[in-house]
C-alpha cells in the first residue's frame, strides 16, 4: 500500500492514459497512413483492418476505451490467417506490409496510454516508408510529404506540454520542422554511404502489379490493346536521336504458338553468337519503370551494355532480377549488322513449329506461295504485298476472331493492329518454310523537346516479325508497316482512324496541354535519373565530380554539412531579443544624456528623467528652469501626446542648452 | 521469497544513489538569485520513446538498404532530420532562460510550500513545457508565451525550521517526447515554516498565560510617560515620528498601563507539554490573539518580544516560534 495514497503512481504520471481529442487525431493519422497499403490488400483483409478503427471509434463513443482481450486475441488470429491464406506467406513485402497493417490496427485497438500512442505513430511512420515499396511517383512522394506533416502533428500533440496549446499553433509547428528537416535530409540523401543491396532477402516480383507489357502474346483473344499513356521507359541517347522508323524496341522473342498464345517456347542457356556490325552504332540510357519481369529492351542488336545481365542467343537482354522499381540500363547497338552464325537444328525445328489443328487456309495459302514463288526473299515480300494491297485495315478495335484466328483475319475480318499482322505473318512463313518468329516489343517513342529525350509509352507497345534468310541471318520484318506505313513513320496517332483516336486523347500532337505534358514528362525523367536511380554507383560518380571518392569523404563531408545547418538553426534559435524601437523623443532625450554624461553628469540605470533633471540643476542651478522644461516636454511627449511641434520645441530646447 | 534479495539491492542501490546525489550535489555550485541556462548548464538526453524512434529508423534504414528504394531512404532520412532537429528544439526551449527565484511566504508545519521560480526568456522564443522537479511528479506544464511568467515548485508538508529549497530541476521533453532536457537548479530559496498551530488547552486563561500586574513600573499602553531610545523588540506604532523628523533618531515612545489586560504568552509555563507542542499552542495562541485584538507578549527562553498587535508584531512572533531551537 502506498504511504500517499492521493499521490499518483509513478507508471500513471510517466505513462497517462490517453485522452479521447489526441486519440481521435490518432486514428486520423492511422487512417492516412494505411489507406494506401489497405487499398492494396485483399478486400476481406482490409475490411478487417478496418473494422478495428470501427470497433474503436465505437468504444470511444461509448465512452470506455480498451478492448477486451479475447477481442485482441481474436483480432491478432485472424489478421495473421487472412495474411497467410491471401498471400500464401507472411514473408515478403506485401504481406509483412500487411501484416504490419493488421498489427498498427490492433495496437490501435488496445491503445490507452500515451506509450501506446506513441508506438502507433512511429508505426505510421514505417508505414509511409514501406509504401514506398510499391510505388514512388512523385505524387506518391508528395502524398507521403503531407503524411509526415500529419504524423508529426499528431506526435507534437501528444506530448503533455502542449495538450491545451490551439491547433494552428501545433500544425504550423509541424509544418515547420518538417520544412527545416528537408535540406538536412537531402545532404543525407546525397551523402549517406550507400551500399548496394540486397541485404538479406530478393524482393520478388509482386504478382497483382499491372503493366502493359506482358511475355506472350494472344492475338484476337483480348480484343483489344491496352490504351495506356503511362510511361515504358525513357531513353537518353548521347547524339543524335535516330530516325523514327528505326526505333524498334526488341523485347521478347515468341517461338512457340499454340494456336491461341504465342509465347517464349523453351529457353536456351547459351550466349548472343556473333554478328557483323555495320554502320554507326548507337549509345543510350534507358530508364526503365517497374514492368516485374526480367526484360529489357534494347534497339536491335545490343553490342555492349552495361547494367544489364544477359544476352541471349536470340539478342534479348534481360536483367538479373525482376524490375520491381525504376532501373537503369545503358547500352551499346547496332541497327544495321548481318548475323552470321548458322541456325542450328533445333531453332529450324522451332522456328518452324505449327499447331496442326488450327488455321488450314492460312497454311494452305503459304504452301501454295512457296511453290509458287520459291525463293524466301520473294514470299517475304509477297506477303507484305498482299496485306498491303488487299484491303487490310489498322484499328484498334477489330471484330472478334473464331477458332482459327490466323483465317479468320486473313480471309474474313481483315482488321486489326500489330499483334494480329503479325501472328497471320509469322504463320505464313512458317507455313512456306521459312523460320520465323515474333518480336514484341516497343515501336518509336515521343521525343521530349524540353529535355531531348525519347518517352516510350504503354501505347507505343508493338508486336513484328523476324525471319531467317540464308545469308542474311535474322531479318526484321514488319508487316503492320505495309498496312499502316504512318505506324512506323510517324506514330500511333497518325496510323489510327478518327473514331479510335478520341479514345486515347494522350496520343494527340494537337492536344492544347501538349506543353503541360512535356514538362511534367521531363520532371518526372528528372526524378527517375536524380532521385529514384541514386544508387550506390551513381552515387560514386557523381560525388567523384565534387573530389569526394570513398564513403570516408562522404561520411565527412555529410557530417560537416549537417554541423553547419545545425549550427545555422541553433543561432537562429538563439537569435537575441529584437531590439525596441526607439520614439524620436527618446533619441533626443538619449542624445542629450549623452552630452552631459560628456561633461560628468552621467544618467543612471534607475533615474527616471524627472529625477535625472533635478540632480542636473543641482549642479547647474542657474539652468533650473531650462532642464525642467526639458524634462516636462519630454514627459510629456512620451506619456501623454506625441505631437510634431512639442517635438521641435524638445529639439529646440535640448540643441539650445549651454551647460 | 523472491521479493527479499530484490529488496536488499534496492536498498543498497538507494544507499549508492543517495552518495552519489550528495556528490552531485556538493558539485553545483549556488547560483545566487538567479541563473540564466546556458550550454553549460542543460543536459539533453534521449526519452525511451527516443531510443524507440532510434531503432525504427535503423529498420527502416536496413530496408531502405535491402530493397535499394531511394523514397523510402529520403524517407528515413526526413524523419532522422525530424529527430535531430527535435533535440536542437528541446534544448532551445531551455537555452537563454532567466530564472529568478522567487519569494515564498512563510506557511504552518504540515503545508506544503509553493515556491516560485519566475522564468524569463531572453530571446524571442516562446517557451512551452517547462516542468519542476522530477519527472514522476505530476504538474502543469509552465508555459512562456513573451514576458516572465512563475512556475511554482510545490514541496511535501514541511516541518517547522527555516527549509532550504535543495537541488531541483528544470526540465522539458518539448516538442516531441523524444528528448528529455534538463538543467539543475540550487537557488538560495527558503521558507520560513511556523510551528503548527494546535489547541491543547481550552483557554487563554490556562497556565500558559500570565495577566500583566497591575503595577505602574510595568510599561503598558495607556499614558504617556516619555520618549526613550528605540529597541529592535518595539513596535512601529510606538515610534515617535515627529521626534525623528527632528532628530534623525529612532525614538520610541513610553505608556504607562493602567487597566493592563495584557496578555503573556509563555513557553515556560507550559510544563505538562513536548517542546513541539508548546511552540504549536503558543502559536495558536498568537493567532487567537490577533483574531480577538487582544495584545500579547511572547516569552521564550533567553528571549522576549514585548506585548503588542498588529500584523508585524504576529510575524516577529511567529517567526520566533520557527527558528526557536531549531537544530
Amino acid at each position: 500500500m502506498s504511504l500517499f495514497s492521493d499521490k499518483p503512481a509513478l507508471a500513471e504520471v510517466k505513462n497517462p492514459a490517453l485522452q479521447s481529442k489526441p486519440l481521435m487525431l490518432l486514428m486520423l493519422v492511422i487512417v492516412a497512413s494505411s489507406t494506401a497499403h489497405l487499398m492494396r490488400m485483399p478486400p476481406m483483409l482490409s475490411a478487417l483492418i478496418a473494422s478495428a478503427l470501427g470497433i474503436k471509434l465505437l468504444m470511444l463513443w461509448r465512452g470506455h476505451m480498451v478492448a477486451s482481450r479475447i477481442m485482441l486475441v481474436l483480432f491478432t488470429v485472424g489478421v495473421t490467417a487472412l495474411v497467410f491464406v491471401s498471400y500464401g506467406t507472411i514473408n515478403g513485402h506485401e504481406a509483412g506490409s500487411a501484416l504490419l497493417v493488421g498489427m498498427l490496427g490492433l495496437k490501435l485497438l488496445e491503445a490507452k496510454n500515451h506509450r501506446d500512442a506513441m508506438i502507433c505513430i512511429f508505426l505510421a511512420y514505417f508505414l509511409t516508408a514501406v509504401n514506398f515499396l510499391f510505388t514512388q511517383s512523385i505524387a506518391t512522394a508528395a502524398w507521403m510529404l503531407c503524411q509526415v506533416v500529419l504524423i508529426t502533428f499528431c506526435l507534437i500533440s501528444l506530448n503533455q506540454a502542449l495538450f491545451d496549446s490551439p491547433w494552428q499553433f501545433r500544425a504550423k509547428f509541424a509544418l515547420k520542422t518538417v520544412l527545416q528537416a528537408i535540406p538536412i535530409m537531402a545532404v543525407m540523401f546525397v551523402l549517406f554511404p550507400r551500399i548496394p543491396g540486397p541485404l538479406w532477402g530478393i524482393p520478388k516480383p509482386s504478382g497483382s502489379a499491372t503493366t502493359g507489357f506482358s511475355d506472350s502474346m494472344s492475338p484476337g483473344m483480348f480484343s483489344e490493346l491496352a490504351q495506356s499513356g503511362a510511361v515504358a521507359f525513357r531513353v537518353k541517347f548521347d547524339g543524335e536521336l535516330p530516325k523514327q522508323n528505326q526505333l524498334y524496341w526488341r523485347g521478347l522473342v515468341l517461338w512457340h504458338y499454340d494456336g491461341f498464345t504465342w509465347n517464349k517456347g523453351s529457353s536456351v542457356d547459351s550466349n548472343a553468337p556473333a554478328f557483323e556490325k555495320q554502320g554507326e552504332s548507337l549509345d543510350y540510357t534507358v530508364t526503365l519503370e517497374p514492368h516485374q519481369k526480367k526484360t529489357l529492351f534494347t534497339l536491335d542488336m545490343p553490342w555492349n551494355f552495361k547494367n544489364a545481365d544477359n544476352l541471349d542467343r536470340n539478342f534479348q537482354l534481360s536483367a538479373k532480377r525482376a524490375i520491381t522499381q525504376v532501373s537503369q540500363y545503358q547500352v551499346n547497338s547496332y541497327t544495321s549488322y548481318r548475323i552470321n552464325s548458322k541456325l542450328e537444328a533445333f531453332e529450324w525445328r522451332k522456328g518452324l513449329q505449327l499447331p496442326k489443328d488450327y488455321n488450314p487456309r492460312t497454311r494452305a495459302l503459304g504452301k501454295q506461295w512457296r511453290a509458287e514463288l520459291g525463293d524466301a526473299e520473294a514470299i517475304v515480300n509477297k506477303a507484305l504485298q498482299h496485306f498491303n494491297q488487299e484491303d487490310f485495315y489498322y484499328t484498334l478495335r477489330p471484330p472478334p476472331l473464331g477458332k482459327n484466328k490466323a483465317d479468320d483475319f486473313l480471309f474474313n475480318t481483315r482488321k486489326g493492329f500489330c499483334e494480329y499482322y503479325s501472328n497471320a505473318f509469322v504463320l505464313l512463313m512458317r507455313a512456306a518454310d521459312i523460320p520465323a518468329r515474333v518480336v514484341v516489343g516497343y515501336m518509336g517513342g515521343e521525343r521530349n523537346p524540353i529535355n531531348n529525350n525519347l518517352t516510350v509509352r504503354q501505347s507505343d507497345a508493338h508486336a513484328w516479325a523476324e525471319v531467317w534468310l540464308s545469308g542474311k541471318g535474322w531479318v526484321r520484318v514488319d508487316p503492320t508497316a505495309a498496312v499502316a506505313p504512318s505506324r512506323i513513320e510517324q506514330n500511333l496517332d497518325a496510323a489510327l482512324p478518327e473514331e479510335d483516336r478520341s479514345a486515347l486523347p494522350f496520343l494527340s500532337k494537337s492536344s492544347p496541354l501538349k506543353g503541360l505534358i512535356n514538362l511534367w514528362d521531363a520532371v518526372d525523367n528528372g526524378w527517375n535519373q536524380w532521385v529514384l536511380g541514386y544508387n550506390p554507383e551513381f552515387q560514386r560518380k557523381f560525388l567523384a565530380r565534387f573530389g569526394l571518392e570513398d564513403f570516408l569523404h562522404f561520411t565527412y563531408v555529410m557530417v560537416g554539412l549537417i554541423g553547419v545547418a545545425l549550427t545555422v538553426f541553433s543561432y537562429w534559435m538563439l537569435r537575441p531579443l529584437r531590439k525596441i524601437k526607439l520614439t524620436p523623443a527618446q533619441k533626443l532625450f538619449n542624445q542629450f544624456c549623452r552630452r552631459m554624461a560628456r561633461k560628468g553628469y552621467a544618467r543612471h540605470d534607475y533615474e527616471t528623467a524627472s529625477d535625472y533633471v533635478d540632480r542636473l540643476a543641482q549642479h547647474m542651478p542657474q539652468q533650473e528652469q531650462q532642464l525642467m522644461e526639458i524634462a516636462n516636454s519630454y514627459n510629456r511627449l512620451r506619456y501623454q501626446q506625441e505631437s510634431g511641434v512639442l517635438l521641435g520645441q524638445l529639439s529646440g530646447l535640448i540643441k539650445g542648452f549651454r551647460a | 521469497m523472491s521479493t527479499t534479495p530484490k529488496s536488499k539491492k534496492n536498498t543498497r542501490y538507494q544507499a549508492i544513489r543517495i552518495k552519489l546525489q550528495g556528490w552531485f550535489n556538493s558539485r553545483i555550485e549556488r547560483h545566487g538569485n538567479s541563473i540564466t541556462l546556458t550550454g553549460r548548464s542543460i543536459y539533453v538526453i534521449p526519452t525511451r520513446y527516443g531510443f524507440m524512434l532510434a531503432c525504427m529508423l535503423f529498420g527502416l534504414l536496413l530496408g531502405s538498404m535491402n530493397y535499394s528504394n531511394s523514397m523510402s531512404f529520403m524517407l528515413t532520412f526526413l524523419v532522422t532530420s525530424i529527430g535531430i532537429l527535435g533535440m536542437h528544439y528541446t534544448y532551445g526551449n531551455m537555452v537563454q532562460l532567466k530564472i529568478d527565484a522567487g519569494n515564498c511566504p512563510p506557511i504552518f508545519a504540515g503545508q506544503n510550500a509553493k515556491i516560485p521560480f519566475l522564468l524569463t526568456p531572453l530571446n524571442s522564443r516562446p517557451r512551452y513545457g517547462l516542468f519542476l522537479g522530477d519527472a514522476d511528479r505530476l504538474q502543469q506544464p509552465g508555459n512562456v508565451e513573451k514576458a516572465r511568467s512563475a512556475l511554482c515548485f510545490s514541496t511535501e508538508a514541511l516541518s517547522r525550521g527555516r527549509y532550504q529549497l535543495p537541488r531541483t530541476r528544470i526540465w522539458t521533453t518539448f516538442p516531441f517526447g523524444i528528448f528529455y532536457s534538463w538543467a539543475w537548479l540550487k537557488l538560495d530559496q527558503s521558507v520560513l515554516v511556523y510551528p503548527q498551530p494546535q489547541s491543547f488547552m481550552q483557554h487563554l486563561e490556562s497556565e500558559g498565560l500570565q495577566q500583566g500586574e497591575q503595577s505602574s513600573n510595568r510599561k503598558g499602553d495607556d499614558d504617556f510617560a516619555g520618549i526613550r531610545r528605540y529597541q529592535e523588540t518595539d513596535s512601529p506604532n510606538r515610534i515617535a515620528w515627529k521626534a525623528l523628523a527632528h532628530s534623525r533618531e529612532l525614538l520610541s515612545k513610553e505608556f504607562h498601563g493602567t487597566t493592563d489586560n495584557n496578555i503573556w504568552l509563555n513557553y515556560e509555563l507550559l510544563t505538562q507539554l513536548e517542546p513541539e507542542d508548546r511552540l504549536s499552542q503558543l502559536c495558536q495562541w498568537i493567532l487567537d490573539c490577533e483574531r480577538d485584538h487582544l495584545p500579547y507578549g511572547l516569552c521564550l527562553p533567553g528571549n522576549t518580544i514585548d506585548i503588542d498587535l498588529g500584523e508585524r508584531h504576529k510575524k516577529h512572533c511567529l517567526e520566533r516560534l520557527a527558528l526557536f531551537e531549531v537544530r
